[in-house]
Order: C-alpha cells, then structure tokens, then sequence
C-alpha cells in the first residue's frame, strides 16, 4: 500500500485525490470474505479505478456510494469478473475470495460466477417463464438431480425473495408479464437460486417505486444472514437503511470506508462529509 | 452607472428585443411559411405513395389481363368408337400389344369420318391440327389404363390445339372486322370451330394441365409443374445451405469474433458481396461448381449452390443485425448467472435473434426464388419437359420458365407467361406475408 499521507480536511475541494493517497475510516477487516489490494482498473489508456484496499466481510452488507462515473459499479463489476465482457477493460491488483485469486488463470469465470452472484440496475428477466428464470442458474450448473429438486428449489428461492405467494399460481407465465420490484425480486431470486456466496448488486432499486424498493430492501436485509452483499446505490438514505458498512468512492479513489453509522454522522473525510451533505454528487 | 450609461444600454436592448406586436407578426409569417413547407412535404410522401401503388395496379392489371386466360383451357366433347378391329386389340390385349397400336392413324379416321365433306390433304391436315397433337397418346392411355372401354363409344374431352385456344377465347362469336381477330386458324377451321361450338360441344374448364405439366413446345400441354418443383428443389438446397451457414456466421462475428483489421476486412467484404450482381454468382458457379468440381450441368444442386452464395450475405448482415437487437441486458443478466459464452448465445441471444433472422432468411429466400440470371449461367436455362425428381436432376426454375416462355413465338404462350408470372407472385407475396406473420409471432417484447 502506498503510505503518502495527505488526507486532511484542510485539503481544497476540487482535484483533492493525486495519484497516491490512503483511505480514511478501516478499509480492512480481520477474516474477511473478499479481499481487495492494490486494484487498478484501465479502460483502454483511460483508469477508471485507483489503487483501491478493500475487504468485504463475511455476510455483511457493505454499500458503496459516490458520485456518477467515480468507479463504483466498474468495481463492484471487477468482484465477479463481469468486466472481462469489455474487450478494452484491464484489471491489475490481487482480488481475492477466501483466498483465491478470482484473476487467477486457473480460475474458471463461471465456476467464480456461480460463487458471486449479480443483480443488475434494470430488472432484467429472462423472456422465459417465471420458473424457467429461477431453475435456469440450477440448470447450467447442474445442481439437481431431478424435477422434484429442482421444483423445491424454485419454491424456495421464490419464497426467500417472498414472491412465492404472489407467483406460484402463474410459474409458466413469462416473467416479463410481472411489475417492475417484482421483476427485480425475481432477478434476486434467480440469484440466490444457485446459492452464492457473495451477491452484487448495481443499484437494484434504482428502476423501482419506493414501495418496491422498501420491499427490496427488506429482502436484502434478510438475505445478509446467509450472503455477503455488496450494494452500489445512489440513495444515501438506502445505504444508510441496508448496509453495515459504507464505501465512499470518488473520481476512481475509494475515499473513505467504515461502519454505515460512522460514515454518516461522523465521516472522517471531507470529501466524504461533502458528499452526504449534499455539497457535491 | 451613471443615467447616460443606463438610457444606452436601455436602448442596446430594444435593438436587440423588439417590440413583441413586431415580433408576432413575424412569428406568425414564419409559421405560415412553415406549416406551408410541411403541408408540401405531405403531399410529396403521398404523391409518391400514389405513384407506386398506380405502378402496381398498372403491373397487375396488365399482367392478370394478360395471364387469366391461361387458366381456362377449351375442351371439345366428341365420342370416339374404339374399334376393336380398326386398332387390331381385344380387351384381352396386353399392354405392348396396346402401346404397339396406331392410335395416330386410328384417330385422324374418327376425325375424318365425322367429317366426311373434308377431303383435300391440306384441308385434313388443318382438321387434325385443330387437337393437340398428343391426342393419340391420350387415347392410348385410356385404353392402357382401362382394356374394357374398347368395342365401346366414350364421350371424350379432347384438348384442343393452342391455335383452336386462342380464337375460341379471343374471336370467337364476337363481332370483329377480319385483321381485328387473334387468330392463326384458316377460314374453314374457323368454320369448324364455330359449328362445333354452335353444338355445345366446346367448354372451358379449369386449366389443370397448367399446373400438372412441365414444359412443352405445344403451349396447350405446357405446364409449371416442372418449374415449380425445380423452384422448390432448388430454394431447398439454398436453405438448408445458406441457413446455418449465415447463422454461425453472425453469431461469430457478433458475439466471439475479436474486434480488429481482420473481422473489420471481413464484415466489408460480406456488405460488399450483397451488392455485387447476381450474373457473377452465376459466373462463379459455373467457373467452380461445374468446371472445377465437375457438378452437372442445369441440376437444382448446383442451382442452390449459386443461390446460397447469392443469398449468404444478405440472411449473414440481417442476422447480425437480429442479434444486434438483442438487449445487452440478457446477456449480462446470463453471464452474470455463470453461463457460458456459448450458453448465453444458445440459450438466451439466439431464441431472441431468431425471429428476425428467420425474416431475413425468408426475405433472402424470396430473392433466391425470382433470381433467373445466375442460373441461366449453370444452364437452368435447358427445355426440360420431365418433372426433376431431385436435386441432381435437370431442372428448370419458375422465372427462367417464364423467360423461355416470354421469347416463344405462340400467342398461347403470352397467356402461360403471365401466368406463370402471377403464380410466381403469388409464391412471392405468400413467402413476404409468411415472414411478417412469423416475425409477428415469434416477436418477444421485453
């Protein structure tokens, strides 16, 4: 880790980050589920992610806030290797998950997928049946070994997500046909259906009313019992309600991480402060 | 600011902002001009819409005027004695002995002896002439087909000659000066012609023979069949071809293919193959196909072999653009579920892509069907009288059928051109009407 000091809250606002700077607050964790160290991310010449330390606990929630374009979602992207769709996009640094490099050659993406799940910002079902959705992850991994299983594991993830009631008399229906939170608690449960470990999520409510996304939010809250999640929100207010810890990120730099309280009643940064009183963002 | 500097700057603004009653009236100028220009651009659209459906109906009219008649043919009722003794058979006859048989001079003494008054050779010649001249063979056939009807009198429908067609349909029993008529037949059979009809014993009836014949130099016996079944046997072979070659195609370039020079070279190269013109396809095929390979001449495989060529680009840049269509969304949310490149393709980019490349490949298939000039150059372009029984037999295509037709000499064969064009439309505007229902159908919103 670079040790230049330069973080003060006397710093001017603007072009405070250079090129090495140390996160305020405890970016790390004793026994965590993921470890980050050193991640640089480059589109094409251009970076995107500075030199981030990171460790994600074991079934907490952690979110992770900022202005647009500061790098979050990109990160969050690089913890199941979603960005190896883009061609130009280059990951550097160690990213590991209880100690497995997910960079590693050897490391199969799907097998690291099936691991780290992912829900994206727009509900985005397959146009299949509702059941066809959440059995599909169980389907290509091959993780049951009939149809009783593999109905039991629908009905289950279905009702984790609390959606049970509301579909189970319309499983063969497309899964287009359902609401906007009810697409997404679907997508949630398509995810949990293949049991992950750690469950991404880029801005699940950001297409979503605010009843759905209480909803949501309640179901993440449950979820933290058994998944380590990690959330990328535009909502303060959200991250406040689900996440125990927070990471603020800025113009690529992670600025600062600690407990969700800390961070907001008492950030350490003054970039941090600035964004959550609403004085940038 | 001093009051000078106020009353200046007071009025810099007025030059600038006028007086708003000014700027109604040019407001309200400029909205004239403007709702003139789009009344105007209107009408631009639908004097050109007017047009083209004014070129259709022309097209149509012309061609269904021209090609109706060849949906009727003329029948002459006649009873023939099959003679047991004047065709040397017995109901016993074996079928050699009956295919030995001369029906041919069996059925000019039947025509003679109804007309008895006929006795120059010309006069004859032009009597028998007024029936095809595969009546024989027709007769035979029966006899083939049914030993017990000789020694017995049968009412026969008996095709009449293409000449006899024409007048009974055209100038029959209407009043026309004498150079007016659409007639090729000498004045005594018209007036053979007209008594037979004054009998009764002249019908039209349904052209069956049109769509149950191949080709003939008679073009009362000349039918579609064979073109049709080429057109089939052929477009078969460029769909089974073209299909999965276009697909695999697009699904490379699309989803796996890196972007670089080399995929840049290529997808030019597709874009530039869709507009090169269609003779060279033909050309090519006849330099590799035939020379090279050595595939036989005129045959619907080498046919669709051309055609897939042709049609490759076309079904490949629809394709890509289906796939294109694909929201990037279902391939994130399939990736990010763990699948496989190749299971998110499978499973979810290609059902999604399917309907617009099946419309593509339809489209392109349709192409395939009325393209005549490649294949006049692996030579489709033979007189083919058998129906091809497969793809490597010779064949002919239905518009190369209705080239060789258009440059006939016959009147009759004016009539089977624009038939053969209207069925060819007809197979056209079913396979477009398929493509938009099918795309309707398999349309998934998301």
């Amino acid at each position: 880790m670079n040790q230049i000091i330069m973080n003060t809250a006397q710093q001017p606002l603007v072009d405070i980050v250079t090129e090495t700077y140390q996160t305020s607050g405890l970016p790390l964790l004793e026994d965590p589920k993921m470890r980050v160290r050193n991640a640089n991310v480059f589109y094409g010449t251009k970076q995107a992610i500075f030199d981030v330390n990171l460790d994600i606990g074991k079934n907490q929630v952690i979110s992770m806030i900022g202005p647009s374009g500061c790098g979050k979602s990109t990160f969050l992207r690089c913890l199941n290797r979603m960005n190896d769709t883009i061609d130009i996009c280059r990951v550097e640094g160690q990213l590991l998950l209880e100690d497995q490099d997910i960079y590693d050659k050897k490391i199969d993406v799907v097998e690291l997928r099936a691991r780290v799940g992912m829900v994206f910002q727009k509900p985005n079902p397959f146009p299949k049946s509702i059941y066809e959705n959440v059995a599909y992850g169980a389907r290509i991994h091959g993780l049951t070994d009939n149809k009783v299983q593999l109905d039991e594991l629908v009905e289950v993830s279905l009702i984790r997500c609390g959606l049970w009631k509301e579909v189970k008399d319309r499983l063969d229906e497309p899964a287009t046909g359902l609401s906007g939170g009810q697409q997404q608690r679907l997508c949630i449960a398509r995810a949990i259906a293949v049991n992950p470990e750690v469950i991404l999520m880029d801005e699940p409510c950001s297409a979503l009313d605010p009843i759905a996304t209480a909803t949501v939010e309640e179901l993440i809250h449950e979820l933290s019992e058994n998944f380590t999640i990690c959330i990328v929100t535009h909502s303060m207010q959200q991250a406040a309600r689900v996440s125990q810890r927070t990471a603020y990120f800025h113009l690529g730099k992670l600025i600062e991480v600690n407990d969700t309280s800390q961070v907001f009643t008492n950030p350490e940064h003054q970039l941090t402060e600035e964004y959550i009183t609403g004085r940038i963002g | 600011m001093t009051n000078q500097s106020k009353t200046d700057s007071k009025n810099s603004v007025d030059a600038v902002f006028q007086d708003r009653a000014i700027l109604a009236e040019k407001r309200a100028a400029a909205l004239k001009k403007r709702n003139k220009a789009e009344k105007r651009f209107q009408w631009a659209g639908r004097i050109s819409i007017a047009f083209g459906i004014a070129c259709v109906l022309f097209l149509f009219t012309d061609i269904i005027s021209k090609g109706a008649g060849a949906f009727t043919q003329t029948y002459v009722e006649m009873e023939i004695t099959f003679d047991q003794e004047r065709l040397g058979l017995t109901p016993q006859s074996t079928e050699k002995e009956i295919k030995a048989a001369s029906f041919g001079s069996f059925f000019k003494r039947q025509l003679r002896e109804k007309y008895p008054e006929i006795t120059g050779r010309k006069e004859k010649r032009e009597l028998y002439a007024l029936f095809t001249s595969d009546m024989p063979l027709i007769l035979r056939d029966m006899v083939i087909a049914d030993p017990s009807i000789l020694g017995s009198t049968q009412s026969i429908s008996m095709i009449a000659d293409d000449d006899f067609d024409t007048y009974y349909k055209h100038s029959y029993g209407r009043d026309l000066a004498e150079e007016d008529k659409i007639t090729r037949l000498s004045e005594m059979q018209e007036g053979i012609v007209d008594s037979l009809a004054k009998s009764g014993a002249v019908t039209k009836k349904f052209n069956t023979i049109l769509f149950t014949n191949s080709d003939s130099r008679e073009p009362e016996l000349a039918g579609i069949k064979g073109a049709i079944v080429g057109s089939i046997l052929t477009l078969l072979v460029t769909l089974v071809l073209s299909f999965p070659i276009a697909v695999a195609t697009a699904i490379y370039l699309e989803e796996f293919a890196p972007k670089n020079k080399i995929t840049d070279f290529i997808e030019v190269n597709i874009n530039n193959l869709a507009a090169v013109p269609s003779v060279i396809f033909g050309l090519l095929g006849l330099a590799i196909f035939i020379n090279f390979f050595g595939l036989p001449r005129s045959v619907p495989l080498v046919g669709g072999f051309v055609l897939t060529l042709m049609t490759l680009p076309t079904i490949i840049i629809s394709s890509r653009a289906a796939i294109k269509a694909v929201p990037p969304s279902i391939r994130e949310a399939a990736l990010g579920m763990g699948a496989s490149k190749m299971q998110t393709v499978l499973h979810h980019v290609l059902p999604l892509a399917m309907p617009g490349m099946l419309t593509g490949t339809i489209i392109g298939m349709a192409q395939a069907l009325g393209e005549t000039a490649p294949l006049l150059m692996i030579g489709m372009v033979a007189f083919i009288v058998d129906t091809p029984a497969g793809i490597t037999d010779p064949a002919t295509v239905l518009p190369v059928q209705i080239f060789l037709w258009s440059d006939s000499p016959e009147r009759a064969f004016v009539e089977k051109t624009s038939a053969a064009i209207m069925v060819l439309l007809t197979f056209l505007i079913c396979m477009n009407s398929f493509a938009v229902w099918l795309r309707k159908r398999l349309e998934r919103r998301w």
